[in-house]
Parts: C-alpha cells; structure tokens; sequence
C-alpha cells in the first residue's frame, strides 16, 4: 500500500513538472509574425523556418502576400494598428511612406550590437533602400537592378552578324544604345518559316520583348529616360517626366513594341522569363534572376545561350553614352513598431541577411539577387552554372548594372507616381495617347499627389534623397 | 391597466421580435455607408502623416472634373450593358430549349451551371490562358478552323473590355438559364396547348405566352445582374488589372485603385458614393418596371 502511495505521489509530481515546465516554455517562446509576397520571395523564410525555432526562442508564422499588393496590405495593417506583423519584407520604394508615419523601428542600435556587417552591402541597396534620415529602418534580403540580356548564341553567329553588317552598316554586337536596341530588334524579328541562326523557325521569332504590367512598367522607360539625365522632379518638386528628352525615351520604348510579342502589354515578371527563356525572343530588360533560371534545364531552353550586359543608353552631346540601369524593386525586411520581441526579430534580420544570405541568393528555386559584396565574389555559390566563369560573368553583369544604377525614388507617396506614371506609359504603350498626351497627363497628376501630400514635405525629402544620391555618387546634376 | 399592456404588446410583438435583427442591420449596413458619406467631404491621404481635412464637396467637384471618372463609368455602363444582353439572351434561348424532354436533359443542364459554382478567381485565371494570344485554344480554333488572324484579346485596347464582358458573361449566364427553367416550370400546360391548337408557332408561344409571363423574374434576375456586373472587379483585376492604358477601368476598379493603392480615403469615399447612387438610380427604373409588370 506504501508503496503505491509514493509512486502515486511520485507520478503527480512528474506530471506537475511536465505540465510546469511545459507551460514556462510555451510562455518564453514569442510568436512572430513575418509578411513578404509570396512564391519563390518567401522560399528563404520557408526553408529557414526550424532553423530560427530551433535556434531562438520564437515561434514563426509566414504570411504570403500578393507580389502587387505588397504595399496595399502592409498599409492597410499598419493604418488599422492591428500589429499583425512582427517583420516585413517590402520593396524599398515604400519606405519613405512608412518610415515618415512611424510604422518601422530603426536599427542602428541593433546593429551596434549585433552587426551585419554594413560595409559588405552594395552602397545603392544600404544607402538608398535600406536608410532614411540617415538611419537604418531596414536589411536588404533582395538586391534588384535591371540588365540587359541577350542571345549570345544569335550575337556570336557568323552569318547572322554577316547579314547585320551589310543591312545595317556596322557590327552585331549587344547594344549599347537604345538606336541600337531597335536596330538588332528589327534585325531578328523574323515569320515562322524563315530562318534564324541558320535553323527553320517554327513559330514567329521576335527581337525583343518588355514588361508591360502597370505595377513596374516605369522602370523600363526609366531605363531609357535616365540614361538621357532625366530625373524625377526639379528642386522645386516640379516633374520632370514631360520633358523633350522624356518624351524621345517613350518613343523609343513604343517603337520597339513592333518587334516584341503582340501579347506584350500583358506581360509581366514571368512572362517576360518564359519569353525569354522558352526562346521567342532575342533579347530583353529583366531582372537578374534571368540569369539564374535560365541556367536550369529543366526550365529554360537557352541554357549556355545567355549573355548578360549593361542596359543600353543614349548618346550624350559630348559623345559619352551614359548607362543608367533602374535599380527597381528589390526588397528589404524591417521590424515593425508593433514587434513582440524586437531583439529576436532583429536577429533573424541579421540571420536572413547575413549568414543565410548567399545560400539563397544562389539558388534558382528563390527569387532573390546578390546585394553583398561576398556574394558578387563567390562565383563558385552559384552552382547552377555549368563552369565558374559562367557564374563569374553572370555575376559581373549584375553587379556592373548595380554600379550604375539609377535609384528609385522612395519617399512618401513613390507608390502613387510610379503607378500614375505606368499608366501613362501603358496609354501610350497601348497608342491610347501620344506620349507627349500621356507624359503631361501624368505631370499634371503627379503635382495634384505632391499637392494632396504636402508640397513642403515632399519638397524636404526629395531634396534629401538627391543629397543622399549625390553624396554616393549615384546623381549628377 | 393590464389590458392596455396586452393590447399594446399585441400590437408591437412583431416589432419586438424585429428590433434586434434591425439593430443589427443598422450596425452593419447603415453605419459604414454614414460614414462613407462623411469620409467623402475629407481630404484623407493615408500615405501622408497630415491629418483628415474637412473639404465640403471638394472630392465631388474633382471627381466631376476628371475625365478618368467619366471614361470608368462608361466602361462600367458598357460591361453591365453589353453583358445583360449577352447574360439575357444566351440564358434565355438554353433555358427554352433545355426545358424540353430529351435523354441526358439533366446531365447537359448541370454540365451548363458549372461556371456559376466555380471561383471568380478560378475562371479568370481559366480565361486568362483561353484568351493568350500566343498559345491560348481560343486563337488556334481561329487561326486552324477558320484561317483567322490571332486576336490580341487582352492586350489590345479595343478588344480588352469585350473580352472581360464575354468571360463574365460565360459565368453568369447559367443563372438566367436556371431562373429560366423554373419560370417555365411555373407557365400552366394548358396555356401552352391552347395556342398549340390555334395553330400558334413556336416563336408565337414564345414572343406571346413565355415572355410575357416570364419577364417579372427576368426582370429581377436582370436587376441582381446589373448590380453584381456594376461591382466587377475580380475578372477585371487577375485579367487585365484595368489595362491595357485605362482600357479596361470600370468606375469600380477606379475606387479601388483610390483607395487601397492610393489611399486616397476622402476621394475614394466619394467615388463609392456616387457609384452607389448610379447603381440605385439604375436599380429603381428595373424595380418600376417589374412592379408595373406586377
């Protein structure tokens, strides 16, 4: 009987202990929220997943959100005060918007005690995408620009550069200006039946092919209108995207159309990839992930085909051609002024973009690009490759456009004018107006959104933005 | 005094037994709508940190002003048009002549209310591969079966609107044919036979019997169309996101675009508002000729 009192005594003890220290447990450990679009952008965090729970304290909910409503979603929380995120991944022309109304926590303290070490990052990605007011609201977990990629194998054909030569009077070589673009673009749109590289095509080849979806469309006529000197506004926040030069920049896009797919106004990120990829076009703008999954046979059927190169430009007066590569998109993580537990959410910033970082900017299965000096240095990362020169000339691609890259404007209220600018851009695009209609419609548009803002704040952070371009060598007046 | 009471409980029960599922009502329907009403008289921009500024009529009178209000508006008009048409007159003929008795009659009629249970999001997404220019069925049977151009369905601006009507259209019109089916079920035999003896038509029974005693649930399956097709937004959203241009724009994808990608509260309020009182205006002409009917 004894003895079946203390083991009685002995298994409520246990359980109490279980159930106790159970429960501590359960109380130690915070849940943290984390919201980035969704698909290959938020593979990294998925991968990462029992890692950081196994490593912190913390218990991890992925929130998905659509790649276009990135903005509209995090806004509509961050407004509402429902502190449904912990961290945020979003694009960097957001930041302006969300850092001026309060929603992030800066993070240079964080980073005195924790580094990531900053001085590894790009300069464009840290300074411009990751920093306001000087201070850091943000770590870079994509690094984005735009380049130029071609069909090496049509570029390095005898007979299609013979051919070239004689219609066109100089060499077939990639562009480097955008007079050039139209020229190879004419060159290689060729019918079904003709021949191309000296193989009957099957179905219609064309020279090039755009983005055409109203979410990013501006970076590719930013592409054109930059490499002229444009920029966004005057120092008195007057727009600048009806200029004489602004205006030639949309030409020129417009003119291209003919030699894209007659579906291009419809594309958007993938279809643009697959255009390229699947081997219906000669050459596009995209972004650098091109490269990468272009590389996987499984997917691309280009595969040893693809040359990377800077984004054309136009000839200035004094003969220069000056290369302005739209830095556009990339995304950045930011913790959020309504975090649980700032530290360990700061760690799993630093986790994301420091020691995990090449691990996923190297794989074709995440949508994620180089920002770290070390990645642009590990060429032999990117195994997707077949040789080590081939990742080394991809990687020297991407990082040459990032070196002249032309920055996104991310101040308050850049979701607004960029949209407002694609829209003239796809009116103009569709030939719903001239571009000289369009571009001024947008210029009126975007002084009623300076107007409805604040012209004096916008002014303010404008003219800090500029500094802060200047100063890094990324503006010039 | 007791009788009073029960006199006066007898006469307000049902109001008793009401005023809860009115309150509710109130809560849900009447307070957004009041409040919509007095966000549309603020500047309100959500990007910026200034604070909501009473403006008077100042959102009306830019919206008066901006042509891209007026253009949504006849896309909008357009869709509803067009597609009531199309919805009407393909819901109608099917359900006419599903209504006769023939082997697999029920199997072909449940094959036809397929679309109206699948997702919006799903169709779009179907629709969207249907019209691809490039590798879509719709164009190889154009360009195989009848030696036709390709049509750029959703990336040419004349073409883009008409498409969203036809994928709309293709979804909705098995209500009308179902609405159709039970409006016959309803129309007495004899009505039917004593025409068929007076030597009456097909198209005479039709024209003069079914029609007539059709049109008031016609006339109110067209009222619940006009309204759902005035709110589209999710065909035009995954097939066209409003373009190509402002193409495909209708005056409810504008009030989004103002308010959950500008938010632009005070503006898009005020764009809800008159969207709402376009929609009642069509709503009420419906709504009188169905009770004239009645």
């Amino acid at each position: 009987m004894l003895r079946w009192r203390i083991f009685s005594l002995f298994l409520v003890c246990f359980v109490f202990t279980v159930m106790v220290s159970g429960a501590a447990w359960n109380q130690v450990r915070v849940t943290l929220n984390i919201a980035c679009d969704g698909g290959a952008n938020i593979a990294p965090f998925e991968w990462l997943k029992d890692q950081i729970e196994a490593e912190l304290p913390v218990n991890i909910v992925l929130h998905s959100l659509p790649f276009e409503e990135v903005y509209s979603k995090l806004k509509t929380e961050f407004v509402a005060e429902t502190g449904a995120y912990d961290i945020v991944v979003f694009f960097p022309k957001m930041l302006g918007d969300f850092v001026i109304n309060d929603y992030l926590l800066p993070l240079d303290g964080f980073n005195e005690k924790l580094s990531v070490k900053t001085d590894d990052i790009v300069l464009p990605v840290l300074e411009f995408y990751c920093k306001a007011n000087n201070k850091l609201y943000a770590l870079p977990y994509d690094g984005d620009v735009l380049a130029m990629w071609y069909r090496k194998d049509l570029f390095e054909n005898p007979e299609e550069q013979a051919a070239f030569q004689e219609k066109y009077g100089y060499e077939l070589q990639p562009p480097e200006t955008w007079d050039q673009w139209l020229d190879i673009a004419e060159f290689f749109t060729r019918k079904k039946g003709e021949n191309l590289a000296g193989e009957v095509l099957e179905e219609d080849f064309y020279g090039c092919a755009t983005y055409g979806q109203r979410d990013f469309m501006y970076a590719w006529w930013f592409n054109r209108y930059a490499s002229m000197g444009g920029s966004y506004f005057d120092e008195n926040l007057n727009p600048m995207i009806n200029t004489p030069e602004a205006i030639q920049a949309l030409e020129n896009w417009v003119a291209s159309l003919q030699y894209s797919p007659p579906e291009v106004l419809t594309y958007g990120f993938d279809e643009l990839q697959a255009a390229f990829i699947s081997g219906r076009c000669a050459m596009e703008i995209n972004w650098t992930d091109v490269g990468r999954v272009g590389s996987n046979p499984t997917v691309s059927q280009v595969v040893g085909k693809i040359g990377v190169g800077l984004v054309p430009g136009f000839q200035l007066p004094d003969g220069n051609i000056l290369h302005r590569p739209v830095l556009a998109a990339g995304r950045v993580m930011s913790i959020t002024k309504t975090c649980k537990a700032p530290e360990l959410a700061f760690e799993i910033l630093r986790l994301m973009a420091l020691d995990a970082s090449l691990a996923y900017v190297s794989s074709s299965y995440a949508g994620m690009d180089p920002f770290r000096i070390s990645h642009f240095e590990t060429p032999e990362a990117f195994g997707m490759f077949s040789s080590y020169e081939e990742a080394k000339e991809y990687l020297d691609g991407v990082r040459l456009n990032i070196e002249l890259g032309y920055p996104e404007l991310t101040m308050q209220g850049s979701a607004q004018y960029m949209d407002i600018l694609s829209l003239a851009l796809s009116q103009a695009l569709a030939k719903q107006k001239t571009p000289q209609e369009a571009l001024d419609w947008a210029a009126s548009e975007w002084n009623k959104i300076t107007d409805s803002l604040g012209r004096d704040i916008q002014k303010q952070y404008y003219q800090s933005l500029i500094q802060s371009w200047k100063e890094n060598g990324y503006w010039f007046d | 005094m007791l009788g009073h009471m029960r006199q006066w409980a007898n006469r307000n029960i049902g109001g008793l037994f009401l005023a809860p599922s009115f309150l509710i009502i109130i809560l849900i329907c009447a307070f957004p709508l009041i409040y919509s009403i007095y966000m549309s008289f603020f500047s309100w921009e959500l990007a910026s940190p200034l604070p909501k500024r009473f403006i008077g009529v100042e959102n009306y009178l830019n919206i008066f002003q901006d042509s891209r209000f007026w253009f949504s508006l006849l896309r909008s008009i357009y869709i509803v048009g067009i597609g009531a048409i199309l919805q009407m007159v393909l819901g109608f003929s099917l359900g006419i002549l599903l209504n006769r008795e023939f082997k697999g009659r029920n199997i072909l009629t449940s094959f036809f209310l397929i679309p109206v249970v699948i997702s919006p999001v799903v169709i779009a997404f179907m629709w969207k591969m249907i019209y691809s220019e490039q590798y879509g069925p719709l164009n190889y049977i154009l360009n195989v079966v009848f030696y036709l151009k390709s049509v750029p369905w959703l990336s040419n601006t004349s073409v883009a609107l008409l498409s969203i009507v036809i994928a709309n259209s293709w979804e909705w019109f098995p209500l009308i044919l179902l609405v159709t089916m039970g409006g016959l079920q309803n129309i007495p035999d004899d009505y039917i036979h004593a025409a068929q003896i007076d030597g009456a038509s097909g198209w005479q029974i039709t024209r003069w019997i079914i029609i007539p005693l059709l049109a008031p649930v016609l006339l109110t399956i067209t009222l619940i169309r006009v309204i759902e097709d005035f709110k589209l937004f999710d065909l035009i959203y995954v097939l066209t996101h409003g373009g190509p241009g402002m193409s495909t724009e209708t005056l409810n994808y504008l009030t989004y675009l103002k308010g959950f990608k500008f938010f632009s509260f005070g503006y898009s309020s005020a764009l809800s508002i008159l969207q709402m009182i376009v929609v009642i205006g069509i709503a009420a002409i419906l709504v009188k000729k169905i009770l004239i009917k009645d």
